[in-house]
């Protein structure tokens, strides 16, 4: 069986820890990360839409909710990073995974969002 | 036939290897269309500032596209591994999609300011 050289693998503080968990988890982990990449994408697309598409409320706030859906695109890119990372870590030391309020504020933002364009409509 | 050898013929359970390397090529492809899209949105606005960071976000999103093939070349997770699994393709993947945002949010800010 080759093994992964732990001393080459980064982050350090990632892989300097703990031991190789069952590779299922780490896979089941990476998937994770990566509906969060594609979550950021979808945010990313739907700021675009507003911005390229003509709706009948005020100007003001269709640019606002344009910068919130990018603006939390650009968040949950960087904070699915730290997700993955942590959970990484908690893994190969045999941790609870760790909680992370960030799944939670972006469903509270889109909530917001909804109800503000339904008002604004 | 020893245990090692054994071991290595009988393969892991499950498909989990394919379904990530699944995972990865979508994102990629997704990424790489995303970049696309920001660019001729943002072209007229940003002119070479967009072509340079899209460009760049093409290019790692190309390189995940392919690292994801070499990732999960192999029977399955734990064995014949072409190299070792860390943090840097994740990283670049955010580090592009943060790319692109940043790039459409410039613009929208140009654009509005301006």
């Amino acid at each position: 069986m080759t093994r992964p050289d732990d001393s080459k693998r980064w982050p350090r503080w990632v892989y300097g820890q703990g031991e190789e968990p069952d590779y299922r988890f780490t896979f089941a982990n990476e998937r994770t990360y990566l509906a969060w990449i594609r979550t950021s994408l979808a945010l990313l697309a739907a700021g675009v839409a507003l911005d390229v598409v003509e709706l009948s409320v005020k100007p003001s706030v269709q640019h606002a909710l344009t910068l919130v859906f990018v603006g939390l695109s650009l968040f949950s890119a960087v904070a699915a990073w730290l997700r993955w990372a942590k959970s990484e870590r908690a893994m190969r030391r045999a941790e609870p995974l760790p909680s992370h309020g960030f799944s939670a504020l972006v469903t509270l933002v889109l909530v917001v969002t909804a109800l503000l364009l339904a008002v604004s409509l | 036939m020893t245990d090692e050898e054994l071991g290595q013929a009988v393969g892991d359970f499950g498909v989990s290897n394919e379904r990530t390397a699944l995972a990865w090529q979508r994102t990629g492809l997704s990424l790489v269309a995303g970049s696309a899209i920001i660019l001729r949105l943002t072209w007229s606005d940003l002119g070479v500032l967009a072509l340079v960071a899209l460009a760049i976000a093409m290019v790692l999103g190309t390189w995940i596209f392919v690292e994801s093939r070499g990732r999960y070349a192999h029977d399955a997770g734990a064995r014949r591994r072409a190299r070792s699994r860390g943090g840097r393709a994740p990283f670049a993947l955010a580090l592009s999609t943060a790319l692109l945002a940043t790039t459409e949010l410039t613009m929208l800010l140009v654009r509005w300011t301006g």
